[in-house]
């Protein structure tokens, strides 16, 4: 593999790196919110 | 790869939902996009060609940076935290710190996997016990062992105790970890260094750029992390109010 | 000095809770032989770097053996709630550490003593001649080890996968302990005194003393509840 080939292969690895953590974060971001719409419907049902 | 846009609706510093982001969380986002891709365009494109490595040496850019945060900022902060935290009691601190020690994980990660591709194509071998980079590969375990540590106790002063101890001691263990290989490997020379480059005025540049915008990256990521945590912990109590009742 | 009696009596209420026992230490030894064992079958016997190599396998047969001490360290305590008894006495969490502590140690070093006695009879050894200066290195090494040991054991008390997160906290925080302990070693049984293994020497007494004191320190937190 060439030298073009491994440089390739590091970027790759480090927006694949990247990618999956922001992806964690979205995805935990989403939970929160769906969380939130739960316990402000409990909030409206016991009111 | 869009930040900060579609995927986060709910606000990490605002904690109320239906609100909006604050404005400079957005342009903060969008910045921290915009010159990423800028300092990706300039380690491959613009800066020149280093002579003895080749094309390979760009990622240097890249990795010297995310090395740096990480053993730099990311896990002292950790450590700092700790300290503060056993000090004021403020779960805070604790949240700042789970951020700044995922993130440090995140840049460790990619510090690991750049270094054996950039030293293989250059000096034959993927791992050669290169103190720093030995170095690293210890920090990687013992800060994955921080957040496994944090994902075995529930929520809570308890957790956040125990966490500021582990971070205290796995901090203070990294120079001694860093002296002790560099002397086990003056012993057995390494074949490499990582000195060796030639690097003129236009590449010295393209690094400071580079660990620019690696930091921003890092405070965007924290902001957000930190803010997710507060979030959280929030609805946590609230949860615990409405079933009380 | 009442503090040093309290610590004893914590230390001794451990070392005499296994000497009835004696499970924990037989099967540290026997673990630690076991390890030396599966090494030498994964290596070539008449091999000629072998006094590269033997140190360590010593050493890891030390850290895994020293490693099944750690774990039953809080585990007694935790099994019967004697942590809460402990934590009601009026004794400083300091102390209570350092019993503890003191425990690990003697356990350890005993360990490796023994595992020690089988490695000399396996590599041929010539114990009276590097007995003294390893066993300097042996205690040197346990204190280490048993220092950051008794906290982080005390971290990963209660938990179902106690066994593995104290084995994945400890052993990154103990790479300089491995080293400094198997390159003194190493020089030892090629025959140089303790004095060319100055700088390893050098560095298992900072750790020690860097170790124990955040651990004194910091150990009240971790216990509290």
């Amino acid at each position: 593999m060439g030298d073009i080939g491994f440089l390739a292969l590091g970027y790759g690895f480090i927006w694949l790196i990247l990618g999956s953590y922001l992806f964690t974060l979205a995805r935990r971001q989403s939970a929160l919110r769906r969380e939130a719409d739960r316990l402000e419907e409990e909030l409206s049902r016991k009111a | 790869m869009s930040v900060g846009s579609s995927e986060m609706q709910t606000l990490p510093s605002n904690p109320e939902p239906d609100r909006g982001r604050p404005l400079w969380l957005d342009i903060l986002g969008i910045a921290t996009v915009i010159l990423v891709l800028v300092d990706l365009f300039g380690a491959l494109l613009w800066v020149p060609r280093e002579v003895q490595m080749g094309d390979v040496q760009r990622i240097f850019y890249f990795h010297m940076p995310s090395a740096w945060l990480a053993l730099g900022p990311a896990f002292t902060v950790v450590f700092i935290c700790g300290i503060l935290y056993l000090w004021k009691k403020e779960l805070l601190y604790d949240r700042i710190a789970v951020a700044s020690a995922e993130i440090g994980v995140v840049f460790t990660t990619i510090t690991l996997v750049t270094g054996p591709l950039w030293a293989k194509p250059i000096w034959g071998a993927y791992w050669t016990w290169d103190p720093r980079l030995t170095t690293t590969l210890v920090l990687w375990f013992i800060y994955v062992a921080y957040l496994m540590v944090r994902s075995s106790f529930p929520e809570g002063h308890r957790r956040a105790r125990l966490l500021a101890v582990v971070g205290i001691v796995g901090w203070v263990d990294v120079p001694i970890v860093f002296m002790s290989i560099r002397w086990w490997r003056t012993i057995h020379p390494t074949l490499v260094s990582a000195q060796g480059m030639d690097m003129d005025p236009s590449m010295q540049a393209m690094l400071v750029f580079s660990l620019g915008v690696f930091t921003m990256l890092y405070v965007y990521l924290m902001v957000v992390r930190v803010g997710q945590e507060t979030v959280a912990s929030r609805l946590g109590r609230i949860s615990q109010q409405i079933h009380i009742r | 000095m009442g503090f040093l009696t309290r610590i004893w009596a914590i230390a001794w209420k451990d070392i005499l809770a296994e000497l009835r026992a004696r499970e924990m230490v037989l099967s540290m030894f026997l673990f630690g032989f076991l390890v030396i064992l599966i090494f030498n079958f994964g290596i070539e016997p008449g091999l000629r770097e072998m006094n590269l190599v033997r140190p360590g396998v010593f050493w890891s047969a030390f850290i895994f053996a020293g490693m099944l001490g750690l774990n039953r360290s809080f585990a007694g305590e935790k099994e019967n709630d004697c942590l809460q008894g402990l934590l009601l006495c009026p004794v400083d969490r300091a102390e209570i550490y350092v019993g503890k502590f003191l425990a690990n140690c003697v356990f350890t070093i005993v360990m490796g003593f023994f595992v020690f006695i089988f490695f000399a009879a396996l590599y041929n050894v010539d114990v009276l001649a590097v007995g003294f200066p390893l066993a300097v290195i042996v205690v040197l090494a346990a204190v280490g080890f048993s220092s950051v040991g008794t906290l982080f054991a005390a971290v990963s008390v209660g938990l179902k996968a106690r066994d593995v997160l104290l084995a994945i906290l400890l052993f990154p925080v103990m790479v300089p302990v491995i080293l400094a302990a198997a390159k003194s070693s190493g020089v030892v049984l090629d025959g140089s005194g303790l004095g060319s293994a100055g700088l390893w020497l050098g560095l298992l007494l900072v750790y020690d003393v860097v170790f124990f004191s955040i651990s004194v320190v910091t150990f009240e937190y971790v216990v509290e509840e």
